[in-house]
């Protein structure tokens, strides 16, 4: 992909757009990362290699900016912004993520800099937007759960709402930043024209919400907290079910296409003595029909799907659940994904060798695969500073001399 | 003013919810998306809750109109002799396929891709499925909870000591979408340089990992992650949900910095407990944060969820409502960005449409149609866009090809 390979893009985000970057340079572009002198506060983050607390050891560093270069600068003095005005004219994106009006108290706003090039992409993911009411919100991954809707009903009745345990919303912000990059560059290879792109995170959130939305809009229902259950159509279900070494994920369902499934799993308890009520049933091919099942048809299903889940492991159930299509799946820990023989097949753990810890680490592999070309990643997190000479005699074309000077004066 | 794909021609074969969310993105940017369902199986969420006024049919469901914007439906049969015929002239006029049938759907229908780009060498396809087109659970069939589940999501989601907790939306279909979009628009750069198409493995497993890296990172480094924490974290004390006055209303609150404690001490009007050395700084609060919460808790359930979190906010922590559906409708940061957009709809009336998270200044998005009907739009395609004559598109539909 030569067209994005000589994308260059400059990167001014905090958290909240980090992962921008991280998907831009899996793509070929090339992201540098623009860090204060000292480095970047999210070096402080642990936990830390091998629990060394240094900023060049911080593995939330490491995961928020592989694949990207790395420079400094300070921005907020008068000969940093010079520089990065004149960055601006050898780049074609900034990502930042800084809180509204910040870029232009620095003078960096989409208006000034696309003075200096028209084609410049600015891209600002903030957890609100640019304008609005909550604009000048603080906010974090929970209160973006929390705010988007998709803590409500989520967790075990008389409990509160709980959120997913993992900040999500940092890399959901930069996953919007990279669609919101490629768009506006789709148009700009067209129309030789940049623009601004403004992400909210919290949008997104409400974007996320699939069932809910439309259940309040057209029956003024609101999706109640059902821990391990959820609604569909008149009926609760079970989806996450104790076994004999963990968890399996699996609801009863209906219709044609899984009329197959449900027969199978039927018979592999009556098999087993263990089908207990539903022993005379026959499933048909037409499947059961679920919207006329009442309650207690399902909860009969789901007791006796229940018990019979407990007397096998999560392998016997998923492998079972492969070979006759009966939609069960392992309710995996993070250390049985990484023991996936699936994803070890298909290649998908991607080793990054740290030079300077002299070891690799494992990252996630590409996001999709192509007959044409995968996306990949070849750079590990930049050490601080590390590509300061690169950039700045490389591609701006200053001097060692100019270079050393703006060192002393602790400009980068 | 002009969409970003502007002049793209999509043939959307995709259904539920991953692959129609992808191609209405495209749709409100500008793309021309039609969507190939069949009268006997159209789009199985169109048979999903909620309906309009609660009485089904195929153009009533709520969960329909929310992943299709800007799209025409088409009807066809492709079990029909000539049904493949008319498919691929379709696919001549595509720049791209996408579908989300999983491993072997499209080849029962001899539309593979070795049989796609005969007919369009340049066609981009990408295909939706949720473990990936190979590998050795590839065969596997589920939805976007399994992926969910397979990926490590609903293990880190509940309270450490009850049982992991599903979401109730099957988060694995809003995540690969977006990863869609980048590998489509890449290809689509790659197209336009060479003239070649290709066909894009996207599954909902991998992507949905990608979320989950840093966890990831550490325990591939050795560090064992925390598991569920409820509402908990490592980086913040106190940090969770409160529950405020008013049935079942919640506010979430986190601190993180020693400035944002002493906001929040202040936000109280510097209580006793505050001074006390067990919550004198992170470290101290993380060790006590039962207690912390307890006392907290107290003080926050005399507020309403949304006073409490404006209050907070205007003294710098971050706290925010945990709304529900109704007040995310409501929500007036979202009116702000016109996030909602109601549109007519000729079975269901007026009907609230989504829009994106990201604003373009100059290529703004545009719901151009409500979510289609079933089969709304075979004249309109098959005559204006394909160039059928009259005569061929009635024989089209009494022959049965259109269905």
């Amino acid at each position: 992909m030569v067209m994005l390979s000589q994308q260059r893009v400059l990167d001014l985000s905090d958290h909240w757009g980090s992962y921008c970057g991280v998907f831009l340079a899996e793509l070929g572009f090339e992201v540098i990362k623009v860090e204060k002198p000292g480095g970047d506060p999210l070096r402080w983050y642990g936990p830390y290699w091998q629990d060394d607390i240094n900023p060049e050891k911080s593995l939330v560093w490491f995961a928020f900016n592989r694949g990207k270069k790395g420079i400094t600068l300070r921005l907020d003095s008068p000969r940093g912004k010079n520089i990065f005005a004149e960055l601006t004219r050898k780049i074609d994106f900034v990502i930042e993520s800084s809180p509204p009006g910040a870029m232009q108290k620095l003078g960096l706003n989409y208006e000034r800099l696309s003075k200096i090039d028209p084609k410049i992409i600015l891209v600002s993911i903030t957890p609100f937007g640019q304008t609005g009411p909550y604009s000048d919100y603080k906010a974090s991954d929970i209160v973006i759960q929390a705010l988007g809707g998709t803590m409500y009903s989520v967790g075990d009745e008389g409990r509160p709402p709980v959120r997913i345990s993992m900040p999500l919303s940092y890399i959901r912000g930069g996953m919007h930043g990279a669609v919101g990059a490629l768009t506006a560059l789709y148009y700009r290879e067209r129309s030789m024209e940049g623009q601004h792109v403004d992400v909210s995170v919290h949008e997104d959130a409400a974007r996320v919400l699939c069932f809910e939305l439309p259940c309040w809009e057209y029956e003024k229902q609101i999706t109640p907290r059902l821990g391990v259950k959820r609604v569909r159509g008149n009926v609760q279900q079970g989806v996450v079910w104790p076994c004999k070494d963990g968890y399996v994920a699996w609801s009863l369902m209906g219709g044609v296409g899984a009329a197959k499934g449900v027969r199978a799993m039927l018979d592999w308890m009556k098999y087993e003595g263990k089908a207990g009520l539903l022993s005379g049933i026959e499933v048909g091919p037409r499947g059961l029909d679920l919207a006329a099942m009442s309650q207690q048809d399902c909860d009969i299903w789901d007791k006796i799907a229940g018990e019979f889940f407990l007397s096998h492991t999560k392998r016997e159930l998923f492998e079972m659940a492969r070979e006759h299509d009966m939609y069960i799946c392992s309710v995996n820990t993070v250390e049985e994904v990484l023991g996936d023989e699936h994803l070890e097949g298909r290649g998908f753990w991607y080793p990054l060798h740290h030079d300077n810890l002299g070891e690799t680490v494992t990252y996630c592999g590409p996001f999709y695969r192509s007959t044409e070309q995968t996306p990949s990643t070849r750079l590990r997190a930049p050490l601080i500073g590390e590509h300061n000479h690169e950039i700045y005699t490389g591609v701006l074309g200053l001097s060692q001399q100019e270079v050393t000077s703006l060192r002393n004066d602790g400009i980068i | 003013m002009r969409g970003a794909f502007e002049g793209i021609k999509v043939l959307d074969f995709s259904w539920l919810i991953a692959g129609p969310m992808l191609t209405a993105y495209f749709a409100d940017h500008g793309a021309t998306v039609i969507k190939v369902e069949n009268s006997v199986f159209p789009d199985p969420i169109r048979s999903f809750a909620p309906y309009k006024d609660g009485l089904k049919g195929v153009n009533r469901s709520g969960s329909f109109v929310q992943w299709n914007n800007s799209k025409h439906s088409i009807t066809l049969n492709l079990k029909h002799p000539k049904g493949a015929e008319t498919i691929l002239r379709l696919v001549s006029w595509a720049d791209v396929v996408v579908e989300s049938y999983g491993v072997g759907g499209m080849e029962r229908w001899e539309l593979g891709y070795e049989r796609l780009r005969e007919v369009n060498p340049s066609l981009v396809m990408l295909r939706i499925s949720l473990l990936g087109q190979t590998g050795s659970s590839a065969d596997f069939k589920g939805y976007g909870y399994h992926a969910q589940a397979l990926s490590g999501v609903v293990d880190l989601t509940g309270w450490p000591d009850r049982p992991p907790v599903p979401t109730s939306y099957p988060y694995a279909d809003i995540v690969a979408p977006w990863f869609g979009i980048m590998a489509l628009i890449a290809a689509l750069f790659e197209r336009n340089e060479t003239g070649k198409g290709q066909c894009i493995d996207l599954n909902l497993y991998e992507t949905t990992l990608r979320c989950l890296e840093p966890a990831i990172v550490l325990y591939s480094t050795g560090k064992k992650g925390c598991g569920r924490q409820g509402n908990r974290s490592p980086y913040g004390a106190p940090h969770g949900a409160f529950p405020c006055s008013g049935e079942d209303s919640w506010c979430a609150v986190a601190v993180f910095t020693e400035e944002e404690w002493q906001n929040l001490v202040k936000a109280m009007g510097n209580p006793e407990w505050t001074y006390d050395s067990k919550f004198k700084d992170f470290k101290s609060r993380k060790i006590n944060e039962d207690e912390v919460d307890s006392l907290l808790g107290a003080w926050i359930k005399k507020f309403s969820s949304h006073d409490l979190m404006h209050l907070l906010q205007r003294h710098g922590i971050s706290a925010g409502v945990v709304q529900n559906a109704r007040e995310v409708h409501e929500d007036p940061q979202l009116e702000h960005r016109n996030h909602f957009v109601s549109l007519d709809h000729p079975e269901i009336g007026e009907c609230r449409h989504q829009t994106w998270p990201a604003k373009f200044s100059k290529t703004p998005c545009r719901i151009r149609r409500h979510a289609p009907c079933l089969g709304q739009h075979n004249r309109h395609v098959f005559t204006n866009i394909l160039g059928f004559s009259e005569e061929e598109f009635i024989e089209l539909g009494r022959s049965g090809v259109i269905d």
